[in-house]
């Protein structure tokens, strides 16, 4: 037997013993997400240096030696700081300092919310502008967008579909107000057109990404059948 | 002039916040500026009750003060390089910081990983020392961690002596074993639990379906649509039957394309329109220490 | 000196919408009684909890898979108030985490509700795990937590991606009831064929709010309505520009015709990048 078709063969075993949890809970399983569980354990203690600690920190305070592809790099050392502040999380445990586990937790906190405005400001503002769509048609072009539409020109269709689209941008905002108590009947109708908006573009994502979790199936299909029954058991293909 | 003493310069000019790799200054301004934060640290353990919360409230302003401020300073252009004013000069200093601040977090991240680790040890611990049910399995699972720590470290330290190339034609011990747990199993049982999905997708619509609430039922029925637009022979009848009739806008693809563009997009933008606002108030309540509850209890 | 990418429209925006939240925390300090309309997935927390105590079942809870960031923090808030609700009918708990800075926070934060209840003793350190920071392997442990405990309520809230499905889907079968909540858009039409109840999009922040009515965060929601009444008429206003340019021609350059605008060549472009008047002015 050899090194390929071992590999296949201890694939397939795990990916049968976690598809045995859609029949029940079993043994099988247990013993497949235990060693999933502990070998993802493993590989993250192996990654928290070969991945990030060696080259976010530890090559950054000590420097490095010129190399083919690079000259030499000073080492900076106020970066050992890190360390201590990150050993402070470690006084969760104890009754008396678990204050103490607040600073690391504070500061990362900080540089992640610190990014919150700027991140607004690429993510959001683009799409406020995006929203911004006409709604006069050019009529003397005619109804629908034929196969080469004037340059610039809004179709009194394309209109259609811009007023629906800022209907639901405006209802299902409308819906998300909280500290209103709307007493008129015209926002009660927005607010409940705006959910069921809401619902047709839920359905659209439900529906989009039904086709791409098969995809995922037929893929361990195909590693089932094809990569370990016909190549690795039956030598063919 | 490099404004930030810890951005990487091309050439390094050595002054007093770097040394040259491996010289004996570096390791000593590493071992004494070490010794100075374990300092800080035990006299924190000190530190009066009325402090604490102040001093933590300080530690998240700063850290959050950096991103702050590089976001609000206006920007220097990059063209100029002579005769910068004070505004740009600060322009620049804060460029350089973020770009250094931007990796702390995943390192102090990285640094408690072991209470992560410390959690699964005590669960799983206690389980097999007070001999609880499925106490083997959780021996199993702490030879799962050993292994795939030791073969995963041993090939990492070979590969630092050897090229690709030579891994590729003699794999060696250490490299075999690490294919099989990560290669083998470990990104087998990712693609298994991913790929479970798509039962647990016909199950939940099956009973959404059931439901029959208007709510499920225009969540399905634009999912069906949606869907079928997407199976080529579905659509291929379709468009054959809808012809070039109203335009040719009752084809199915162009029908699912008016709900994707016209009122999948808005209505999603709009949740995030507002998701996007509560994020940056919880940022803003968390970075001035104004929560309340939780955290700040 | 210049903001060169974003332009000074946009950023007096922001801050006027930053500025928007903390004038209203700030009124809101000292004042009672501010609405906040019914939020129907959080009135089922305390009967989800209820139900469990009356099984003698343990809670579930998952602050989603992400990092650190103010959206974990707001799934342990929440979570706060479902331990306080369950440490004082000494229901068990059990709160699955797949970052480690976040299982730090939670360690610390649930500590304190037992504390701050006076159940010191009953918190049991390992009700807070750290299961896996892989995300299939947080899929698979959390999968058999919830059928080897038979869990009877379970909260979903945080930021979840494509295992969102495995956790509802999971709970469901064993018959839990389930709150749940994702900040990714894309998960929750999942969340909402396979749970109980659903908070939809930031219905989930203005759940903290909503459950302990603390003035700075009811302030904060007020501000946040301000904010998006200013989206709203931002996009009011940019549709109504728009569409007034809408039918202008002008005579193309080139080839001397009549022509509509461009897009680059619309008022609101021209403000919302404000970069392509700098390169003009360059030329």
């Amino acid at each position: 037997m050899d090194y390929s078709f071992i590999k296949l063969t201890v694939g397939l075993i795990a990916t049968i013993g976690l598809y045995s949890i859609l029949y029940r809970e079993n043994k099988f399983y247990r013993l497949t997400e235990h060693i999933f569980v502990g070998l993802a354990a493993g590989w993250s203690l192996v990654a928290l240096w070969t991945v990030t600690l060696k080259d976010m920190w530890w090559s950054k305070m000590m420097g490095a030696e010129a190399s083919e592809t690079s000259g030499v790099v000073a080492g900076y050392w106020p970066y050992v700081f890190l360390l201590p502040i990150g050993l402070m999380g470690y006084f969760v445990f104890n009754r008396k300092h678990s204050w103490m586990s607040r600073i690391p937790i504070g500061i990362i906190l900080g540089l992640v919310v610190g990014q919150e405005a700027g991140a607004w400001l690429k993510r959001d503002l683009p799409q406020i502008e995006a929203a911004m769509k006409p709604i006069v048609p050019n009529t003397e072009v005619g109804f629908f967008v034929p196969t080469d539409p004037v340059a610039g020109a809004l179709y009194p269709s394309q209109m259609l579909g811009n007023i629906i689209f800022l209907t639901t941008m405006l209802t299902v905002l409308s819906y998300f107000l909280f500290s209103f108590d709307f007493k008129t009947k015209f926002m009660q109708k927005s607010t409940l057109t705006g959910r069921w908006l809401l619902m047709i573009g839920f359905g659209a994502i439900f529906g989009n990404t039904v086709m791409t979790r098969f995809t995922l199936l037929i893929d361990r299909m195909y590693f089932v059948w094809i990569e370990w029954l016909i190549q690795g058991v039956f030598k063919m293909g | 002039m490099n404004w930030l003493f810890l951005a990487q310069a091309e050439t390094p000019e050595y002054n007093f916040w770097n040394g040259a790799p491996g010289s004996p200054a570096l390791l000593t301004k590493v071992v004494i500026a070490l010794l100075v934060g374990i300092g800080i640290m035990i006299a924190l353990m000190f530190a009066p009750t009325r402090l604490r919360r102040p001093l933590v409230a300080l530690a998240t302003f700063v850290a959050g003060g950096f991103w702050m401020a590089s976001t609000f300073w206006p920007t220097a252009p990059d063209a100029v390089t002579e005769g910068r004013n004070a505004s740009e000069k600060v322009a620049i200093f804060l460029k350089d910081v973020t770009s250094v601040v931007a990796d702390f977090s995943n390192v102090l991240t990285a640094f408690l990983l072991g209470l992560g680790i410390y959690s699964i040890v005590s669960v799983h611990g206690k389980r097999i020392l007070k001999r609880q049910q499925d106490w083997s399995f959780s021996v199993v699972l702490f030879a799962s961690i050993v292994l795939m720590a030791i073969f995963g470290y041993a090939d990492w330290m070979d590969e630092q002596n050897r090229t690709a190339a030579v891994t590729a034609l003699s794999p060696g011990f250490w490299n075999r074993g690490r294919d099989l747990l990560f290669d083998g199993m470990l990104q087998n049982m990712d693609a298994a639990m991913f790929s479970l999905i798509a039962f647990f997708i016909l199950s939940a619509a099956y009973r959404a379906f059931r439901i029959r609430s208007v709510e499920s039922t225009i969540l399905l029925s634009t999912a069906l649509i949606v869907m079928l637009s997407l199976m080529g022979v579905v659509v291929s009848a379709w468009d054959g039957l809808a012809g070039d009739f109203a335009g040719g806008n009752l084809k199915l693809s162009e029908i699912s394309k008016f709900i994707n563009s016209n009122l999948q997009t808005p209505g999603i933008q709009a949740v995030k329109f507002g998701l996007g606002i509560a994020t940056l108030a919880m940022a803003m309540r968390i970075w001035l220490s104004l929560e309340r509850g939780g955290l700040n209890s | 000196m210049q903001w060169k990418d974003t332009g000074w429209i946009q950023m007096v925006f922001l801050l006027g919408m930053i500025f928007m939240i903390l004038l209203n925390i700030k009124r809101a300090k000292g004042t009672k009684e501010l609405y906040i309309r019914r939020i129907a997935g959080l009135n089922a927390i305390d009967e989800a909890i209820g139900r469990s105590t009356e099984m003698g079942k343990p809670v579930l809870m998952v602050p989603g898979i992400g990092d650190l960031n103010a959206i974990s923090i707001q799934a342990l808030n929440i979570f706060a108030y479902v331990t306080r609700t369950a440490a004082r009918f000494a229901n068990p708990i059990r709160i699955c985490i797949a970052n480690p800075a976040v299982y730090t926070v939670a360690q610390e934060i649930i500590s304190d509700v037992y504390q701050k209840e006076g159940l010191g003793d009953r918190y049991d350190p390992d009700s807070v795990r750290f299961v896996s920071d892989r995300q299939f392997a947080f899929a698979a442990g959390v999968s058999g937590i919830i059928h080897r405990e038979q869990t009877a309520a379970t909260f979903f809230l945080g930021e979840f991606f494509a295992e969102s499905l495995i956790f509802a889907e999971t709970a469901n079968s064993i018959g839990a009831i389930q709150v749940a909540s994702s900040t990714e858009t894309t998960q929750t039409p999942f969340f909402i064929a396979a749970c109980d109840y659903v908070l939809i999009g930031d219905e989930f922040y203005a759940a903290s709010a909503y459950l302990s009515r603390e003035p700075v965060l009811v302030g904060s929601l007020v501000g946040q309505d301000w904010c998006k009444i200013a989206v709203i008429g931002l996009i009011i206003g940019g549709f109504i520009t728009n569409s007034i340019e809408q039918p202008k021609m002008l005579k193309d350059e080139e080839s001397g015709k009549m022509r509509y605008l461009k897009r680059e060549e619309r008022l609101i472009y021209r403000i919302f990048h404000p970069e392509v008047d700098q390169e003009k002015e360059a030329k």
